[in-house]
């Protein structure tokens, strides 16, 4: 009798799993068939519901009984669904695009209500909002409005790179379509490589990381591109005033393969050669431009399978040409003497990722990712002479190249499993092939003589597995736990880590909820950068017996609270400790090929602590954001500053954001974004003192002792004055015959501001020494031309 | 985008307090050579008034508690003494002045290192096809002291003799020889400055090695020309300071390069107190 009893307990979930039915399939858009990364799915009238993942794959577990489904995405019309659930179904659901509707019908919920999430320091921005944003020179930029979010710095003015709550430009892992983008600059910085246009979703994640993300300190950016309409033939692009794009996307085969082809590229070399070559009367030639290229296939097997093969192709490219002849007498006669220099400097990335989806069973996702990512960044001289004279011609040349760059092979594997709706269990695996060429340094000249020498080639495997659980305990109580177990084999040593990953949230009510995070994240790979610009002469380095991976340690807590489901408004504190930080030594030059760069480096921590407050509204007439950041970063390393901590130069004391949009008619907006940040930290000296020692014979002293010594109390010991913008824009779009045309009038810095690139010593007007401080952008007005067809 | 970058000066008062002058201590000793010191006034940053002679200061070098040299001023603020200081030594400095306190530092006087040979590799000739020689090649070798942490200096100037055609006088005209090297022994830290290449024992402690120099030849390429070189034992304090400051100068004037501070060993002010011993070696060029 006890032993039946036992039976019959352990029989009693069994029955009530028995009692449960599968819902699952995809969501995508009506109209281009792409997928609806996020959109949210939930049973109304009870507390169940899930999100689509990053394929658009949901899957939800429900009693069999009547389901009333709600299915909602940001600027899509919401579909409620009724029926009676009987056995595991497939529904594969479609949403009407918001712009088909009335303004205030579009009045969708966020994907995940953000009260309802697991996720901390998670910010995810429609793309149609990115694209509405005022850009300078007209370039619309992702990372430039990831800018505009709290905890997120832009470091220095006009510049892409991302400071995230206190961390370096490298410690960001920037994923397109999952393949890490390692140089994400156009134009010295000014343009990031990811075109708006080829984008489906951009998410930010700065804290409280998920097991399943790994090898970066601070934050992630996972950009997923478009995957190219099923529906349609359908193409969009511009005209601006540095750089004109186009996008094609369709079907290949109706609701089963498609492609997408971006492009874009500059002209700025187009228009300056003709007036440089007049000017020099035909001798010199120069110019810059980059170009990028976005391409995607997408191919629906069956309802279980499907592959995509994604591309990114960008270069950067400033060159200068210079020819010249002339005529000479020599000792054998006359001689014809011609000659021809050139200079370039070229730097690009190529990604590329293949991915199978398998749908397992109704409850199991995969995902199969192959990729490759390549940066290159090569400076280059060279030179050739010829002579002619009676006796024919010789040619001599040399050619003279520096080249740094990093190369990744990787194969992933990632598992969504559903069991039922208190769960989400992912997991799965990754290795990587990292090859590094810190820098190498080649020449050759008319003697044949290839010498080549500089940093040698590194090779290193990384790998990582990862189990994470979104795990339901309550109605109020659920919590994201996770693991993630992480290796880096690099010249005969091996590092290992084991960083636990948690995060929860609790429901005070139905929109309020606290929630806390904590993870642990190791990073393999260092960026060593002079100036943190983001140029493409930052060279990446592995960690190596010398020099360790860098650790961070991030705990946060906050509240998230969703007014009226129009309003999202969140409040994190957050403590984030770093070690193995690297810098450059005081003075150290990357071009240095003769030392290994292992030398030219010093090790260090990092703390950054604050909290940010953040009022997001992702619909409506008006939509946009306001964010504010207060924090404190701090560095520590002992052969900087005497071993004395010291404030990070991307310190902010306070930073606010403001990005708005209006749309007050249908075919007209308005945008305006204010960012104020407190000024960036800068060395500056006190006082001077004599440096001279003696008069003593000249034999003795060698040295040409004179001048003076600039006293610096501390590293950056001055705060550069604070910086704050205003950028408007205005677009009003027309609908034609063929589609629709859009012009777009933007101001950049609307009051002209004079904000701070860097400070100098130098002289005033009337010729008083003083701090002069160099801006970068005043004013600048644009206008680009947009069509959709 | 020149036009669009055109008038982004800006002249910005940064608050830099004034803070009153400090002394400023400049002393090196130097084997064989009497105590001499440098006192000056330091300034403001923005304030381009020559750093001021102290002329009223006491100097006095220390051995332990004991005195051994009271310096005598020049009226320019150099002050000089009568002794020499002992190699192998350490002595403390101290400066007083009236209306701008005590200032003090120590250090020490390293033992010499002899140069045991110096061979200099000159080009025969032209290069292939004509082409410019740039370089010659130099070999040095010293024998490190072992079990101690040294500090050297390599340096050499060239020496040449001339008549002047107008008055038939023998003239003199010495100027520093620039040199680098690529030697795995010298640590890479501190290779070819303008003064010399300065660099540690750390890979050769207590080892005879000869080190591997090279020169550009158009330094001594025409006529006959005497070259000293000069091999320094110098103070850890020596080191440092030359190091950082010639790396300040290096990064003055790039305005993404993070500041070099200069290493400072004066308690109360700046300047620094240090020491070197020389050996040198005399190479005569045809």
């Amino acid at each position: 009798m006890k032993s039946l009893c036992v039976i019959t307990l352990f029989m009693v979930p069994l029955y009530l799993q028995a009692q449960k039915r599968t819902i699952s399939g995809s969501v995508k858009s009506r109209n281009s068939g792409e997928h609806l990364i996020g959109a949210s799915i939930y049973s109304i009238g009870t507390t169940q519901g899930t999100t689509a993942n990053n394929y658009g794959f949901y899957s939800l577990t429900l009693p069999r009984d009547t389901v009333h489904l709600r299915v909602s995405y940001v600027g899509y019309e919401p579909l409620t669904l009724k029926f009676l659930l009987t056995r595991d179904t497939t529904i594969n659901l479609e949403l009407n695009d918001g712009t088909q509707l009335k303004e205030v019908e579009i009045t969708a919920t966020a994907e995940d209500p953000i009260q309802e999430s697991t996720r901390m320091g998670t910010i995810d921005v429609p793309i149609e909002q990115i694209k509405a944003m005022p850009a300078l020179l007209g370039e619309t930029d992702v990372l430039k409005v990831l800018q505009l979010l709290p905890g997120v710095q832009s470091g220095a003015e006009g510049s892409s790179g991302l400071y995230v709550r206190g961390g370096g430009p490298d410690q960001n892992l920037l994923l397109l379509d999952g393949v890490p983008v390692y140089n994400a600059s156009h134009l010295f910085g000014f343009i990031s490589v990811f075109n708006a246009d080829a984008i489906n979703h951009v998410e930010l994640v700065k804290g409280g990381f998920p097991a399943r993300y790994g090898g970066r300190l601070s934050s992630v950016i996972d950009i997923s591109m478009k995957e190219g309409n099923t529906k349609t033939l359908k193409g969009e692009g511009s005209f601006g005033l540095v750089a004109s794009r186009l996008t094609v996307e369709g079907p290949i085969k109706k609701d089963r393969t498609s492609f997408i082809v971006s492009a874009r590229r500059t002209y700025i070399d187009l228009l300056s050669r003709p007036m440089v070559k007049a000017l020099s009367k035909g001798d010199v030639t120069t110019g810059y431009f980059f170009y990028d290229l976005n391409t995607k296939i997408n191919h629906r097997i069956n309802d279980r399978n499907r592959i995509y093969l994604s591309t990114y192709l960008g270069d950067d490219k400033a060159y200068s040409r210079f020819k010249d002849s002339y005529d000479n007498q020599a000792q054998n006669g006359k001689e014809h003497v011609s000659y021809e220099d050139e200079f370039s400097l070229r730097w690009g990335n190529i990604t590329t990722a293949l991915r199978w989806n398998k749908i397992f069973t109704n409850k199991l996702f995969s995902n199969v990712t192959a990729t490759y990512s390549r940066y290159r960044f090569a400076v280059s001289a060279k030179s050739e002479n010829k002579t002619t004279d009676a006796s024919g011609t010789t040619t001599e040349f040399f050619k003279d190249e520096y080249t740094s760059g990093i190369r990744d092979y990787a194969l992933k594997w990632d598992m969504d499993y559903i069991p039922n709706p208190s769960h989400y269990i992912k997991f799965g695996v990754q290795g990587i092939e990292h090859l590094f060429t810190p820098g190498v340094y080649s020449y050759h000249d008319t003697e044949k003589k290839d010498t080549t020498f500089g940093a040698r080639k590194i090779f290193a495997e990384e790998f990582y597995g990862y189990v994470e659980d979104d795990f339901l305990i309550t109605d109020k109580l659920k919590v994201n736990a996770g693991l993630h177990a992480s290796g880096f084999y690099v010249q005969n040593k091996f590092y290992h880590s084991l960083q636990p990953r948690f995060s929860a949230r609790y429901l005070l009510t139905p929109d309020v909820s606290l929630k806390a995070s904590y993870a642990q994240m190791t990073q393999y790979i260092h960026l060593l950068t002079n100036a943190g610009l983001g140029l493409p002469t930052d060279l990446w380095v592995p960690a190596t017996p010398r020099v360790r991976p860098e650790r961070s340690y991030i705990s946060s807590a906050g509240l998230a609270y969703n007014l009226n489901k129009t309003y999202e408004v969140s409040l994190e504190g957050y403590y984030k400790k770093m070690k193995g930080l690297i810098e450059y030594k005081d003075g150290a030059s990357y071009l240095n090929i003769e030392s290994d760069w292992q030398t030219k480096v010093e090790t260090g921590s990092g703390e950054s602590y604050g909290a940010e407050l953040f009022l997001q509204k992702k619909t409506g007439k008006v939509s946009g954001w306001v964010g504010y950041t207060l924090s404190w970063t701090n560095r520590t390393f002992a052969n900087l500053n005497n071993g004395k901590t010291f404030p990070y130069k991307y310190d902010r004391r306070h930073d606010v954001e403001v990005a708005l949009t209006y749309s007050w008619k249908e075919n007209k907006d308005l945008a305006l974004t204010w960012v104020y940040g407190t000024g960036t930290a800068v060395s500056l000296p006190k006082s001077s003192y004599a440096q001279n020692v003696s008069d003593v014979p000249a034999e003795r002293t060698f040295y040409d002792a004179g001048g003076s010594i600039d006293y610096y109390e501390s590293r950056n010991n001055y705060r550069m004055r604070a910086y704050h913008r205003l950028d408007l824009s205005y677009t009003t779009k027309k609908k034609t015959n063929w589609g629709e045309r859009a012009w777009s009038i933007a101001i950049y810095n609307v009051y002209s501001r004079k904000n701070p690139f860097f400070m100098d010593i130098g002289y005033d007007k009337h010729g008083q020494k003083k701090f002069i401080q160099y801006s970068l952008f005043p004013l600048i007005p644009s206008v680009a031309y947009r069509f959709k067809f | 985008m020149a036009v669009l970058f055109a008038g982004c000066e800006l002249v910005v008062d940064v608050d830099v307090p004034v803070e009153p002058p400090v002394l400023t201590l400049n002393a090196f000793m130097i084997q064989d050579s009497i105590w001499s010191a440098k006192l000056s006034l330091s300034r403001h940053i923005l304030d381009e008034a020559d750093h001021q002679p102290v002329t009223d200061g006491l100097v006095v070098m220390y051995q332990g508690d004991h005195a051994v040299d009271t310096l005598v001023g020049d009226g320019n603020g150099l002050y000089t003494g009568d002794n020499t200081p002992v190699p192998g030594e350490a002595y403390e400095i101290r400066a007083t002045s009236a209306t701008y306190g005590v200032v003090r530092g120590t250090s020490y006087i390293p033992l010499p290192v002899e140069i045991g040979s110096v061979e200099v590799d000159l080009p025969d000739g032209p290069g292939p096809g004509g082409s410019f020689v740039d370089k010659f090649f130099i070999k040095l070798r010293m024998k490190d002291r072992a079990g101690e942490e040294n500090f050297y200096q390599i340096a050499a100037f060239v020496e040449k003799r001339w008549r002047d055609g107008r008055t038939g006088e023998t003239q003199i005209t010495r100027r520093m020889l620039l040199m680098s090297s690529k030697d795995p022994s010298i640590d890479n830290e501190n290779v070819g400055s303008s003064e010399g290449i300065f660099f540690k024992d750390l890979l050769f402690d207590g080892r005879e090695i000869t080190l591997s120099l090279e020169s550009e030849y158009w330094q001594i390429q025409s006529g006959p020309a005497r070259v000293f070189f000069f091999l320094r034992t110098i103070s850890e304090d020596f080191y440092r300071y030359k190091t950082t400051a010639l790396l300040q100068n290096e990064t003055s004037g790039n305005p993404f390069a993070q500041p070099a501070g200069v290493y400072n060993n004066i308690e109360n002010g700046f300047g620094i107190f240090g020491g070197f011993s020389q050996s040198f070696f005399v190479y005569e060029k045809k």
